[in-house]
């Protein structure tokens, strides 16, 4: 191959690395030390005692415990999911990494997050927004799993859990989009149904852009 | 790969179900969370607010503490002329007409309100019983 073609590469992947990867891991684990202090148990965190009436609940005081513990191994396990050195050299930390996440989304992180969905923050549209992006995430990461593990079909796999990805990701990004907001003076509640939509169907967007410059039909990655 | 994908399947129709009968269930009872926009913020802001109203506070106290000792004197100065007031309109024109004529160009203030002459008439009353008793004596 062409050197320059090299070259193009590898200073491409270099640009994600730093442009992308890093700011997303540095956010995901900002996010996961965010978490740290819930698991105190202490009511009184601002975010619960706006929650009372529901904190009161013990599903919905489960659930949430629940979805900040899941979600917090997610983002961590899926950080090495995406690094091509641990794909060919360290294949047995992809697939270790990457059960714990199936198992993790599927039994814990999606049903706990899609029950709280019912009383999210916001209107009926950003309730529905949160349903759409709890169902959505179960059902890539479902396909993604059935695709490798039953399918074997390693391709299918790889886009349904970049889908996965995007919709565990949303947690990150509308924390970016609210800090920027937040700066600009936007005011809460504005802020935070802009901030969600924007993250969910932004994330979405990517993700399928990605798959659609990766693969040969699109459309068939849709059904595979 | 059943043993992973059969209960997340039941997890999620039985969140969904629990979810929608729970939120349908507040909803009907009026329990339903409502969220105040900008509430986080408000809290803060209100920390801010109460924390700048207590040093405002500390520092207007010495500053109020005089106009209400001021306040407290003039209301006693003015108490002591309402009192005055009330006694003059206690003070019937009808009763003391056969006064000194005085009282009534005097100013407020220096108005003192004369005893009632109650002792002095019961004198006379008294005095002129004695001097009518004296007259009938049966010593004489």
């Amino acid at each position: 191959m062409n050197s320059r073609i090299l070259t193009a590469r590898k200073a491409l992947s270099l640009t994600t690395l730093l442009f992308f990867w890093l700011p997303i891991g540095l956010f995901s684990l900002l996010l996961v030390y965010n978490t740290i202090p819930y698991f105190d148990f202490n009511p009184h965190l601002p975010f619960l005692e706006e929650r009372k009436v529901l904190y009161d609940k013990p599903v919905w005081r489960i659930s949430f415990y629940i979805h900040i513990a899941a979600g917090s191994f997610c983002i961590l396990t899926a950080l090495t999911q995406f690094s091509s050195w641990i794909l060919k050299k360290r294949k047995k930390i992809h697939a270790w990494a990457g059960k714990t996440y199936v198992f993790v989304v599927l039994l814990l992180g999606a049903p706990s997050g899609f029950y709280m969905t019912f009383f999210a923050e916001g209107g009926a549209g950003e309730r529905i927004c949160f349903m759409f992006m709890a169902v959505f995430w179960f059902y890539s990461t479902y396909k993604g799993f059935v695709a490798a593990v039953r399918e074997k079909n390693f391709l299918s796999h790889k886009f349904w859990m970049i889908r996965s990805y995007s919709m565990a990701l949303t947690a990150v990004t509308f924390r970016i989009y609210h800090i920027i907001f937040f700066v600009n003076g936007m005011g809460h509640f504005q802020n935070y149904s802009i901030s969600l939509w924007i993250s969910v169907i932004g994330n979405a967007l990517v993700a399928e852009a990605i798959i659609f410059f990766q693969s040969k039909n699109y459309l068939k990655t849709l059904t595979a | 790969m059943k043993l992973i994908l059969i209960p997340s399947i039941i997890g999620m129709v039985a969140a969904g179900v629990y979810g929608g009968i729970d939120m349908y269930t507040d909803v009907c009872s009026g329990t339903m969370i409502r969220y105040n926009e900008g509430q986080p913020q408000q809290t803060s802001e209100t920390k801010k607010t109460a924390g700048q109203k207590q040093k405002l506070a500390d520092k207007i106290k010495p500053e109020l503490k005089q106009p209400v000792q001021q306040k407290a004197s003039i209301d006693s100065s003015e108490f002591k002329v309402a009192s005055k007031v009330k006694k003059i309109e206690w003070f019937s024109e009808e009763i003391y007409s056969r006064g000194d004529p005085e009282i009534y160009l005097r100013p407020v203030d220096e108005v003192v309100l004369p005893a009632p002459e109650q002792t002095d008439s019961t004198a006379i009353v008294s005095a002129s019983t004695e001097t009518v008793s004296d007259t009938l004596s049966p010593k004489e």
